[in-house]
């Protein structure tokens, strides 16, 4: 495959800005202007409790989508978003239920507390958030009829992917958002083309059409003793999870990782008879990256590069007591192998 | 391919795709039911970009209007003027806007491993990511990712399309069941912390193709 695990960090914005950069690397989370912090907070706050309606194109794996979308703030904060072309789709939230409707299939209800409906609003208000990702203040523009200030989140290597946000004056609203590669290429967009902010939407707008008639989701345990540890994350990259499937094989683990902003789900499950080596897919900024070797197959989901999957995918090993474990059991030399130099 | 015809979709609506370009469209939409769908949605994202009142289009819109610019060839046929050409396809639809829009990310193997591969230890030229606004969206791309509806997958309903992926040849799979469920649990998973957005649950809510077609898929993803 293409790349190494243990690259050096890669770069992903090439201007001959580097001295700065450097510089702004060292400098400490806290540092941050006051001004973009402030905006990026209340970006977030604004999307949680502010009422609005109004219509956003959104492109993501080149494909143009336009959809609107209605929001009530408060408790229970209520949302829906329909597609407006294509096949018939809704996403209709009240609190932490989102009922999904789309073609034919019947309209499923989830559970997900924490949960929201308009996409690519990244959380920066992390402390750790500021050492991975420079924020950087940018010009005014005009988006849907309001004044926006633009404001980039620049990541400070290249395992995690940027945003370019472009947020009301006033509010602080996100009225546009694009999230860029290393070679500033568009991976994901969406851009309000009208938007009523402050407007309350009808209830009757905000009432999924039909009532959920089938479960989703699927649940998981907490493990508390992981079998399984990725040796070599890229800096920022902590572990805040670790699950397994009901009914899943023993040794099988399902480990999540953040930096704050971007996730990493990655799942170890005993290899099936007669799969293949390394195999990767991606749509947007979603990559999935799947490693078949010895008697276990070892599979990276995340927002993230394909490098940064490729580095944790390759370097997933049994922790020292589990391997003891799991030599015990017979299943002594069918982990994973060593990331490749 | 698909990059072909973008471009011809792009000029249909633009009223500037000359006569054998039109033709090749009409067969493609004759074998390729991913397409009408696709033309309707093009068409509503322009609408919205014009901020033109954006109303959900009743079931079978695109295939109505296919069916009427298949009969643009026989009033060519009948030497229609240029102009009258002119006039038909942009009547049906004219925006640069959405070609911009319809731009995709380009295929590079490897993706940006291959990237960062080339690109290991470079100063930190991050600080800014364009001075324009319009760089990030509207700079030339390449080679399209091919990441459109399923094309593999014979009989994978359209609207299946947010769940079908790219894979590194650049063809477009749906995923297969266990790939499925990984999304599903790991957007779960990471939805509980507010990061997700709508995303996940345009991909939970894909219909699962039918049972052929699935096998299929996840024998092709093996």
């Amino acid at each position: 495959m293409r790349g190494t695990a243990r690259n050096p960090a890669p770069t992903p914005w090439r201007l001959p800005w580097a001295v700065l950069f450097t510089i702004a690397a060292a400098i400490p989370a806290q540092a941050q202007p006051a001004g973009e912090a402030v905006d990026l907070a209340r970006m977030y706050a604004a999307v949680r409790n502010l009422d609005y309606e109004g219509t956003f194109v959104y492109l993501r794996g080149g494909q143009p989508d336009a959809m609107r979308i209605f929001h009530a703030g408060g408790e229970p904060e209520r949302e829906r978003i329909v597609g407006l072309g294509g096949a018939p789709a809704e996403y209709a939230r009240v609190g932490a239920d989102i009922v999904c409707e789309s073609g034919t299939s019947p309209a499923t209800l989830f559970d997900n507390p924490g949960a929201r409906l308009l996409p690519l609003v990244p959380d920066l208000r992390g402390s750790e958030t500021a050492k991975y990702y420079n924020v950087v203040g940018g010009t005014e523009d005009r988006v849907a009829g309001y004044v926006a200030r633009r404001v980039d989140v620049v990541p400070r290597d290249g395992f995690r992917y940027g945003y370019r946000l472009w947020l009301e004056r006033e509010s602080g609203f996100p009225l546009r958002s694009t999230i860029l590669d290393g070679s500033r290429r568009v991976l994901e967009e969406y851009l309000f083309v009208t938007l009523d902010l402050g407007k309350r939407p009808r209830d009757t707008d905000l009432a999924a059409s039909s009532p959920a008639s089938a479960v989703g989701g699927s649940h998981e345990d907490v493990v508390r003793d992981p079998r399984w540890t990725v040796h070599d994350a890229p800096p920022g990259f902590v572990r805040v999870k670790v699950e397994r499937a009901a009914g899943a094989a023993e040794g099988s683990e399902h480990q999540v990782y953040t930096d704050g902003i971007a996730n990493v789900s990655v799942y170890v499950e005993p290899r099936a008879p007669g799969e293949g080596s390394e195999r990767g897919y991606s749509r947007g900024m979603v990559n999935i990256l799947t490693r078949e070797a010895g008697a276990w197959r070892t599979t990276g989901i995340g927002d993230v590069p394909r490098a940064t999957l490729e580095r944790m995918v390759r370097s997933v090993r049994p922790v020292e007591a589990a391997e003891d474990r799991l030599k015990d059991r017979g299943d002594a030399g069918t982990s994973p192998p060593r990331a490749r130099q | 391919m698909n990059e072909q015809i973008d471009e011809r979709l792009s000029a249909l609506m633009d009223g500037e795709l000359e006569r054998d370009g039109l033709r090749f469209l009409l067969r493609s939409v004759g074998s390729d039911p991913a397409l009408p769908p696709r033309w309707e949605r093009y068409h509503v994202a322009r609408q919205a970009l014009r901020r033109q009142g954006v109303v959900a289009l009743r079931a079978g819109f695109a295939e109505a209007v296919m069916a009427r610019i298949g009969e643009e060839p026989a009033v060519r046929s009948r030497g229609a003027s240029p102009w009258l050409r002119w006039g038909a396809g942009g009547a049906i639809a004219a925006s640069v806007a959405v070609a911009a829009l319809v731009a995709t990310r380009p295929v590079t193997p490897g993706g940006e491993a291959a990237v960062a591969a080339r690109a290991p230890g470079l100063g930190g030229a991050g600080a800014t990511i364009a001075a324009s606004p319009a760089s990030a969206t509207t700079a030339p791309v390449t080679t399209p990712l091919d990441v459109r509806p399923p094309l593999l997958v014979q009989g994978a309903p359209v609207e299946a399309s947010p769940a079908s992926f790219g894979i590194e040849a650049g063809q477009s799979i749906v995923l297969d069941p266990r790939l499925q469920s990984y999304l599903v649990r790991h957007y779960q998973a990471v939805g509980a912390n507010g990061q997700s957005g709508f995303t996940p649950y345009v991909l939970l809510a894909a219909p699962q193709p039918a049972p052929e077609a699935a096998a299929g898929a996840a024998a092709r993803n093996r």
